[in-house]
C-alpha cells in the first residue's frame, strides 16, 4: 500500500481533500475486507482458503504428535535394550543357580508363595520316580503329596493315604524343621524344609536308608528318643545352610 | 535403468525417460528398460506435447496388469537432469515395494466422505500385506492431482485425514503453461477433474520433504476483492489487482509473466510461516489468477527468490542425513521454480545437482505435502536404500 500522502504544500486544497478522501475510500474497503475476513475465519463450511489455514494448524499438531510419538517410541528402544540386558543378566542367575543345585547330593525344591514349584533337581526329581511326570515348575505341592500318597509311596499311606497327605501338607506348611519318611519300598528320605523371605518353602531331601540301616542294625531301635532326634538335627546342620529367613 | 555399483544386494528403484517424439515409439522405450514384469507398479510423467489419447492407448496396451499412474508436465526432472517433452518413468522393483492405486474421477463436487472410505481401505490393505510380506513396512500416498480443477485443498485435506498417519506428497499435473488441459493417468488413459492416490508401500525407508527458495520481504497487500471458487483475485489494495502487484515489484502491468511470478511470489504467513499463493496468469481485465486457494481479506507479503543452489544442497544433504542413505528422490518441483532456475541460468548445474541427487519427478501447477495444498515449493518422496 501507498504511504498516506503527505502535505507539500504545492498542491490547491481542493485537490489535497479530493486525494485524501480517495486514501480514505482505498483504506476502507481494505479495512472492510480484513473484518469481513476476520469474521468469516471460524465459519463452519469455510472456503478453501480456510481449509488451507486448517490443515496447517492440522499439520502443526500432526507434527507434535509425530514428535511425541517419536520420543515413546525411542524411549521404547531403550527400554527394549535394558530389559533384553537384564534379560541376559536373569538368565545368567538362572543358569547358576540350576548349576548350584543340581551340583549338590541332596534333592533340592523351591515352592513358591502359591506353593507351586519353581525349580528343583534331578535328584528330587529322581526320589520320587512315581511322581516324575508332575514334577516340573509350576506344579501344586498339594499335587505331588496326593499323586505320592495314592502310589502308596511313603508306608504312612499303605494304611491310610488321605491321612498321611493331610500329615505331609501340615509339616511342609509350617516348614519349621525336618522330618525322616519311611517309604513302603524300605527307603528312608531325611525332609528338611525352611520358609524363604517370600513366603515359598524350600525343601531338602536326603536319602537315608543306609544311615537307617546301620544305625537301625547298631542300636537304633532300642535308642532312647532324645538321642534319635539329636542325631537327626547334627544331620541336618551338616547336610544344608537353609536360608535363614522365614 | 541404472544400477550402484557397490549395492550388490539392493534391487534399486528403476528410472527411464524417453524423449521420443512417437508416444507408441516412447513408451516402448521406456517400458523396456523399466523390466516392467519384475516392478510392482510404475510412475510416470508426461510431457503435454505427447497426445493424450494414443500414450494412453500405448500404455495401457503395455500394462499387463501393473498398476500404472500418472500425470501430464510442465516440465520433467529425469535421471538426467531437467527436459521438456520427455516420458519419464519410475519403477518399483516387487522385492521392495507395493504400490496400489484408487482414482478419484468427478472432482468437483465429489463425495468427500466416500473417499475417505476407499482411501482407508487402500491404507489397510497395504499394511496387512506389508506386514505379511516384509513383517513391516514404510507407506506414503502418492497424489497426483488435475492441476486445473481448483479442488487440491479439499482433495488434500480429506485424504490425509483418511490416510492417518501416512503422509502424503504429490503434484498438480501441468500442460506446459497453457492452462488448457491438465491429466492424470490411471491404468488405462488420461482423465480430466480425476485424481489419482497410489499408496507405495516399502521395507526400506520412506521420507516426504518440502523446501522453498524464497524468503518474505517487506511488502504486504491485501486482497480487497476476489472469486474465491476461481482462484481470481479482482483486486488488491482496493485497487486493480495486476496493477498494484505490478507496481508493488517495480514493474508495468504489460510486462506480468510467469518468469516475474516465479521472482515475486505472493505469501501468506500462517502459523508462523509462509506459504507462496503464486499467481498463474494475469488477466486481460486486470485481474490476477492464481495456483491456490485465495479469499478476500487475506494479506500477503510479497516473497523474494534466495540462492537456489544454496537451498537445493542444504535440502539434499539434510534428506541423506535424515534418510541414511537415498536410493532414489521423487520430486514434485514447482513450475515455477523451474522457469526461475531456468531465468537464473541455472539449468545446467540444477540439473546436475537432481541428477547426482538421483531425483526424478516433474514441474508442478502446485505440490501437495500431507495436508496442505501448496506452490514454489520442492516437496516430495526420499526412498532410502535399507
Amino acid at each position: 500500500m501507498n504511504p498516506p500522502p503527505t502535505w507539500t504544500g504545492m498542491e490547491s486544497p481542493q485537490q489535497r481533500i479530493a486525494e485524501l478522501e480517495t486514501q480514505i475510500d482505498k483504506l476502507s474497503r481494505i479495512n472492510a475486507a480484513l473484518i469481513s475476513r476476520v469474521e468469516r475465519a471460524t465459519d463452519l463450511h469455510g472456503s478453501a482458503f480456510s481449509l488451507f489455514e486448517t490443515a496447517i494448524a492440522l499439520e502443526g499438531r500432526v507434527r507434535d504428535r509425530t514428535a511425541e510419538l517419536e520420543g515413546a517410541m525411542s524411549a521404547l528402544a531403550s527400554s527394549n535394550a535394558a530389559l533384553a540386558l537384564a534379560r541376559d543378566e536373569a538368565d545368567t542367575a538362572r543358569r547358576r543357580l540350576a548349576d548350584a543345585i543340581e551340583s549338590i547330593d541332596e534333592g533340592f525344591a523351591i515352592f513358591d508363595a502359591e506353593d507351586r514349584l519353581v525349580l528343583a533337581n534331578q535328584t528330587y526329581v529322581g526320589l520320587w520316580p512315581e511322581a516324575a511326570d508332575l514334577i516340573h515348575p509350576g506344579a501344586h505341592f498339594a499335587d505331588i503329596v496326593e499323586a505320592l500318597a495314592r502310589a502308596r509311596v511313603p508306608l504312612g499311606a499303605l494304611a491310610a493315604p488321605n491321612a498321611w497327605a493331610s500329615d505331609r501338607l501340615e509339616r511342609h506348611r509350617v516348614a519349621d524343621g525336618g522330618q525322616a519318611i519311611p517309604l513302603s519300598d524300605g527307603r528312608w528320605v531325611q525332609v528338611t524344609e525352611r520358609r524363604t523371605s517370600d513366603g515359598g518353602i524350600v525343601g531338602i531331601y536326603t536319602d537315608i536308608t543306609d544311615v537307617k540301616a546301620a544305625t537301625g542294625r547298631a542300636c537304633w531301635p532300642n535308642a532312647p528318643q532324645c538321642c534319635r532326634q539329636r542325631w537327626m538335627r547334627c544331620r541336618m546342620a551338616s547336610a544344608c545352610s537353609m536360608p535363614s529367613s522365614g | 535403468m541404472s544400477h550402484m555399483p557397490d549395492a550388490c544386494a539392493l534391487d534399486p528403484v528403476r528410472v527411464a525417460h524417453s524423449v521420443a517424439d512417437d508416444p507408441e515409439l516412447a513408451v516402448r522405450e521406456v517400458m523396456r528398460s523399466l523390466d516392467l514384469p519384475e516392478l510392482s507398479g510404475v510412475i510416470l510423467f508426461c510431457s503435454s506435447r505427447y497426445p493424450v489419447e494414443a500414450l494412453g492407448a500405448a500404455l495401457a496396451r503395455r500394462a499387463d496388469g501393473h498398476v500404472i499412474i500418472g500425470c501430464t508436465s510442465s516440465g520433467e526432472i529425469t535421471p538426467l537432469g531437467l527436459a521438456d517433452g520427455s516420458l519419464t518413468a519410475v519403477g518399483f522393483p516387487a522385492t521392495d515395494f507395493r504400490l496400489e492405486a484408487l482414482c478419484l474421477d468427478g472432482l468437483v463436487g465429489i463425495n468427500v466422505g466416500d473417499v475417505h472410505g476407499e482411501v482407508r481401505q487402500l491404507v489397510a490393505a497395504a499394511e496387512a500385506s506389508a506386514q505379511a510380506q516384509w513383517g513391516m513396512g514404510h507407506h506414503a500416498g502418492i497424489f497426483l492431482i488435475d492441476g486445473l480443477s481448483a479442488q487440491e485443498e479439499l482433495l488434500t485435506l480429506a485424504i490425509q485425514n483418511a490416510l492417518g498417519a501416512v503422509p502424503l506428497v504429490g503434484g498438480s499435473s501441468g500442460d506446459d503453461l497453457d492452462f488448457r488441459e491438465t491429466f492424470v493417468f490411471h491404468q488405462s488413459h488420461f482423465r480430466r477433474n480425476a485424481a489419482v492416490v497410489g499408496l507405495l508401500s516399502s521395507r526400506r525407508p520412506l521420507h516426504v520433504f518440502r523446501a522453498q527458495h524464497f524468503q518474505p520481504g517487506p511488502a504486504r497487500m491485501v486482497i480487497t476483492r476476489a472469486d474465491p471458487a476461481s482462484r481470481c483475485v479482482h483486486e488488491i489494495n482496493a485497487e486493480p489487482a495486476a496493477q498494484e502487484y505490478a507496481r508493488l515489484i517495480g514493474a508495468r502491468v504489460g510486462d506480468l509473466t510467469p518468469a516475474l511470478f516465479a521472482s515475486h511470489p505472493p505469501t501468506v504467513k500462517i502459523g508462523g510461516d509462509h506459504y507462496a499463493r503464486s499467481i498463474r496468469t494475469a488477466n486481460a481485465d486486470g485481474s490476477l489468477s492464481f495456483y491456490g486457494a485465495i479469499d478476500e481479506g487475506v494479506v500477503m507479503t510479497l516473497g523474494e527468490t534466495g540462492d537456489i543452489m544454496a537451498s537445493l544442497e542444504t535440502l539434499f544433504a539434510d534428506l541423506e542425513r535424515e534418510v541414511g542413505g537415498i536410493d532414489r528422490v521423487l520430486a514434485f518441483d514447482c513450475v515455477l521454480n523451474g522457469l526461475e532456475i531456468r531465468q537464473r541460468q541455472l539449468a545446467e548445474p540444477v540439473s546436475r545437482l537432481y541428477a547426482r541427487r538421483r531425483v526424478v519427478g516433474f514441474n508442478t501447477y502446485g505440490e501437495q505435502v500431507r495436508a496442505l495444498h501448496m506452490n514454489q515449493t520442492i516437496s516430495g518422496l526420499a526412498i532410502g536404500r535399507g
